[in-house]
């Protein structure tokens, strides 16, 4: 028993200094790091509009049966034969005047007393880089996805010869990830 | 508004590049058959800069720690590279070359393989945050006129923390505990955690993990 709370403690101790060293990476992330979005974020919306209505209706039932609990991104870009879901992403760089100025990168102050400055330093960031990061905005060239390619449904996956139900890869598709291709447009300011 | 059509293409192995591309592969740390690949159609780009990201060289930072040590060193890698369109001859004649990069328009892509254990979110943060750091670099060095892309396999789904991060740079409270639980995460020893006042809600907050399940 001893043993299990000397370990139980060494790993508490663990915890503690992991969730301490993300506090401090999200401190300064905001002001930091770029902004990104990923360009199928609006797949599944978008595909209710422009796909034929067998496959949104196909599309919509793999949403409801799989395990995702997202809208926006397809239900899945893996189709193994032990997982299926969204996990490969094209992010491209966001706008900056998108963010919003209330968040807080800092979520548990309460549990981590050290990180109470990290996020005052955090907020005084943003105030102070806001103006910065309008004026950058402003001159940046920058990226919209114009076209998106269409990804695979289940009733897709479950026609092509040679796999095992759902499971990828098979005689049509070489690997179990499929393909993301998205058009981008340049947009000058 | 100017439209140009980026052919740009990741994929994990390097012998499946059609030809008309360009491409460059990070194996990798460790070596062996896996890695990432960055391939490009040499009529369209043209490779500026790049830098290779080793993420094992994040558990420098903490070499006092052995545990630390021994959870950021995962082998998996990062290519980012600058590519700029590419134009016809005349149109940079006036300038030197290095003004023309960064005058002409271009992207600043990465592709990568993040690490794959779904219980390890906080070596997938730690990654993620290198990433976008040496993104943002590259893009700074390049100027206003390469944006910023990044491909790969993340190994994060979209409700979970990382994706998160990478398209807000928060993490959202719900999401906390994931990066609390030790990679041994019996209920056996949460149980034992949750029965000490001292380290009771840091306790709690592991049990929650294994909702997540």
């Amino acid at each position: 028993m001893a043993k299990r709370v000397d370990e139980a403690y060494a790993q508490t101790t663990q915890a503690k200094e992991r969730l301490a060293l993300v506090e401090q990476l999200l401190a300064s992330a905001r002001s930091a790091l770029p902004n990104m979005q990923s360009a199928y974020s609006t797949y599944t919306e978008v595909a209710t509009a422009q796909l034929p209505s067998q496959t949104v209706t196909a599309l919509k039932e793999d949403m409801q049966s799989s395990f995702c609990l997202w809208r926006g991104e397809p239900p899945f870009t893996v189709c193994g034969d032990s997982w299926r879901g969204a996990i490969d992403f094209i992010l491209i760089e966001a706008d900056d005047n998108g963010d919003e100025p209330g968040h807080s990168n800092t979520i548990v102050t309460d549990s981590v007393s050290a990180s109470n400055s990290a996020a005052e330093t955090a907020k005084r960031d943003l105030a102070q880089t806001g103006q910065q990061r309008a004026a950058r905005s402003s001159v940046r060239t920058s990226l919209v996805v114009t076209h998106v390619l269409e990804v695979p449904t289940s009733a897709t996956v479950e026609a092509q010869p040679g796999g095992s139900g759902l499971c990828m890869p098979n005689e049509t598709a070489g690997s179990d990830h499929f393909c993301l291709v998205a058009d981008l447009a340049f947009i000058n300011p | 508004m100017s439209r140009s059509r980026l052919v740009v293409r990741s994929c994990w192995t390097h012998h499946h590049i059609p030809t008309g591309y360009e491409a460059r592969y990070l194996s990798r740390s460790g070596g062996g058959q896996h890695g990432c690949a960055l391939a490009w159609r040499s009529s369209k780009l043209q490779e500026v800069t790049h830098t290779d990201v080793y993420f094992d060289e994040l558990a420098q930072d903490f070499k006092e720690s052995e545990h630390l040590t021994s959870e950021l060193t995962r082998g998996n890698v990062a290519q980012v590279y600058a590519l700029r369109l590419v134009t016809p001859p005349s149109a940079d004649t006036a300038q030197p070359a290095a003004d023309a990069d960064k005058s002409a328009l271009g992207i600043v892509v990465s592709n990568t393989h993040l690490y794959w254990n779904p219980w390890y979110s906080f070596v997938r943060l730690f990654q993620s945050h290198r990433l976008l750091s040496v993104l943002k670099e590259v893009s700074d060095k390049m100027g206003p006129c390469y944006p910023m892309v990044a491909l790969g396999d993340f190994n994060a789904t979209p409700d979970g923390p990382i994706y998160h991060f990478l398209t807000h740079r928060i993490i959202a409270a719900a999401h906390m505990p994931l990066f609390l639980t030790p990679p041994d995460h019996g209920s056996a020893q949460i149980s034992v955690i949750a029965t000490d006042a001292a380290v009771r809600k840091v306790g709690t907050l592991v049990v929650h993990r294994s909702s997540f399940r």
